[in-house]
């Protein structure tokens, strides 16, 4: 996995993990891959991914069962979502934003270009 | 597990290589020990794996003292070092000669090990390329489980294919009841696996952190202009801008870039002495 | 587990010599057979009756010195160069069990491979001149084997036992300088040693000539000083067979042990 400069990599592995959600890749009630495993894969340091599963058990996207590894929950699909929202909003919309103030394009041009995109992709 | 306190040494009396060094490292981390060269790193290796004796302070490895080299501390070290003793045998007759020597070794970790490498087991040691005979030991040395693992630049000498095996092998195989501590120049190959970090200069360690630590106290940034000077620690021009690190003071976390941490460390090192101590 | 000596770890040391060295050690012993065997068909003398006694000895000699001297410095070379002194001073045995294990090739497998091989070549041309020519003057042995050890230890002068003597010193002096220098031991050795033997032999000149005198006008009449002569050259082979060697040995011990690289 190729990790980006501006964020800390524990939080791209949530993104990563998150997005698998949101694709429904991992079902609820689905054992997430271990600690050992995801951190294989992905060639990082295992407490990384520690990092990561406790962050993302914070935000109740997962949880553990004793002695059996971490799962996702029920309504994990809902957290995502919400987490995600929120972190668009803050983080992303005002980069975006900043963009097309700059660039000077008009919100028309964008409904346009969205439903556009909306058609051709899902 | 590895415990130093106050560590002088020097190869003469006027030209000491570090004093007064202190460092601890606990079990289930893999280390990233970085330093420029001639900066100690690889004397301070070779004093914890007692193949150096120290001139003042203590260092104690589970609680053995390395310089006596005594059989039960022997048993719980493995040294990998930049230049590598090869014999003339086959991986397989090496493993016959030498795995007896380590109570923990395992078979089956190695052949796994092996087999991710993609080594020949049945070839010639000294007839492998570099790269090869570098990998084989490597996977020798995991395979051995000893509690401290030692590696002085693995990844000179491997291609990319393998470098990325390594980060996998590594990454499954540090247990919390293990440390393995690698020496790197190649801060890029290991970016994301070796944490905490520990920065070496001027004969003493400026810093031993976890990135988690490392991330809350300081940001690393590329910016189009670098604009509070006071407060930036290290700036340096790239394609994009610059990249900067300064104190974190609005809690976001960035990826702890090592160069610039590097760089930022040997610039103001009395600064980040400070932040991490 | 005992830290210092463990027979069981001593085995695996003794192995891993073997293992590591075993081709180069066949390769070697088969070149050294045929050039003996070389040497002794060069070395026949009136119409092939009979192999010249400087031969049939001299390649015994050439054998314990020469090439002894070499795997000596061989076995101990694991200390003499950087890298593998590492990794052998880091494998888990003792410092005594990886120096006991040199010791075993040196002084144990090495003398018995030589002088068995040696009488067998020797015993094998002795058959063979007197199966074609039955009254060869060619005597049946060159050495009297039965008498090695009785002798040895009367610290009689033979011609042999000084060379045992010369052989046991050079064996372990070598040892010692291969564990002290890290490259090119062997001339380093070399050099040192040779030239402590210059400097002890021209402080023996010197001593005999000015405290004891002229040797040989003195010695025979002077019945004080020709006891004090004997004592000197009794103590003295003494010093050397005995006591030299195993100096040699714990100072290379000692400095293996407190070996940094």
């Amino acid at each position: 996995m190729e990790f980006r400069e501006n964020q800390a990599i524990y939080l791209q592995i949530a993104e990563l993990i998150c997005e698998r959600i949101l694709l429904k890749q991992w079902a609820s009630e689905d054992k997430v891959p271990s600690v050992r495993e995801l951190a294989v894969q992905l060639e990082v340091n295992p407490n990384t991914v520690m990092r990561t599963y406790d962050f993302l058990e914070q935000k109740g996207i997962i949880f553990t069962k004793r002695g059996m590894g971490f799962f996702v929950s029920t309504d994990a699909h809902d957290k995502v979502t919400e987490f995600r929202r929120e972190e668009f909003l803050q983080n992303e919309l005002p980069q975006f934003f900043k963009a097309i103030h700059l660039l000077g394009i008009d919100f028309s041009e964008l409904q346009n270009r969205f439903e556009a995109f909306k058609t051709e992709n899902y | 597990m590895v415990s130093i306190h106050n560590l002088g040494f020097g190869y003469s009396k006027k030209k000491p290589v570090f004093e007064g060094l202190n460092l601890e490292l606990q079990a289930g981390n893999v280390y990233g020990l970085l330093g420029r060269n001639g900066a100690g790193k690889s004397s301070l290796l070779r004093n914890i794996a007692g193949l150096l004796t120290p001139t003042s302070g203590q260092c104690t490895v589970n609680g053995h003292t390395p310089h006596l080299r005594q059989p039960k501390f022997l048993q719980e070290l493995f040294f990998l070092p930049e230049e590598l003793h090869i014999p003339p045998i086959s991986m397989k007759e090496f493993v016959s000669v030498y795995a007896v020597f380590y109570p923990n070794f395992s078979q089956n970790q190695l052949t796994e090990y092996l087999k991710e490498f993609e080594v020949d087991s049945s070839a010639r040691l000294t007839e492998l390329s570099l790269g090869q005979k570098k990998k084989a030991l490597i996977s020798f040395a995991l395979a051995t489980n000893t509690p401290l693992l030692i590696m002085d630049e693995p990844t000179n000498g491997l291609d990319i294919p393998s470098k990325s095996q390594f980060r996998k092998i590594i990454a499954s195989s540090i247990t919390n009841e293990r440390v393995i501590l690698i020496s790197t120049h190649q801060v890029r190959d290991l970016e994301s696996l070796i944490d905490p970090i520990i920065i070496m200069d001027n004969r003493e360690v400026l810093l031993n952190a976890g990135t988690d630590v490392i991330a809350e106290k300081l940001s690393f940034k590329t910016v189009q202009q670098v604009t509070n000077h006071e407060k930036v620690l290290y700036s340096e021009h790239s394609i994009r801008g610059f990249g900067i690190v300064i104190p974190n003071e609005d809690e976001s976390y960035t990826k702890v870039d090592l160069e610039l941490l590097f760089n930022a460390a040997l610039e103001k090192p009395q600064v980040i002495k400070q932040l991490f101590n | 587990m005992n830290q210092t000596l463990d027979i069981q770890r001593l085995g695996w040391l003794i192995k891993r010599i073997w293992v590591e060295n075993r081709k180069l050690f066949g390769m070697t012993y088969v070149v050294m057979v045929l050039l003996c065997i070389a040497a002794y068909y060069l070395g026949r003398d009136a119409g092939g009756a009979i192999v010249d006694r400087d031969i049939r000895f001299g390649s015994l000699i050439v054998g314990m010195f020469g090439l002894g001297v070499l795997f000596a410095n061989y076995i101990f070379r694991d200390f003499s160069h950087t890298p593998s002194t590492m990794s052998y001073l880091l494998l888990p045995a003792s410092h005594l069990e990886k120096f006991l294990s040199g010791l075993f090739y040196v002084f144990i497998v090495y003398p018995i491979v030589i002088i068995s091989t040696h009488s067998l070549i020797d015993y094998a041309a002795f058959e063979i001149i007197k199966f074609s020519y039955p009254d060869t003057p060619m005597e049946r042995t060159i050495i009297s084997y039965s008498e090695l050890f009785e002798t040895y230890f009367t610290v009689q002068d033979t011609m042999f036992f000084n060379g045992v003597t010369i052989l046991t010193n050079f064996w372990t002096f070598t040892i010692m300088g291969t564990l002290f220098f890290q490259r090119l031991s062997l001339i380093k050795t070399g050099f040192l040693g040779f030239s402590s033997i210059a400097i002890i032999a021209l402080l023996e000149y010197l001593m005999f000539h000015y405290i004891i005198g002229d040797l040989n006008n003195n010695i025979s009449f002077n019945t004080e000083k020709d006891s004090f002569l004997t004592v000197y050259i009794t103590l003295g082979i003494v010093l050397i067979r005995f006591i030299l060697p195993l100096f040699w040995l714990l100072i290379a011990y000692l400095k293996l042990k407190e070996k940094e690289v």
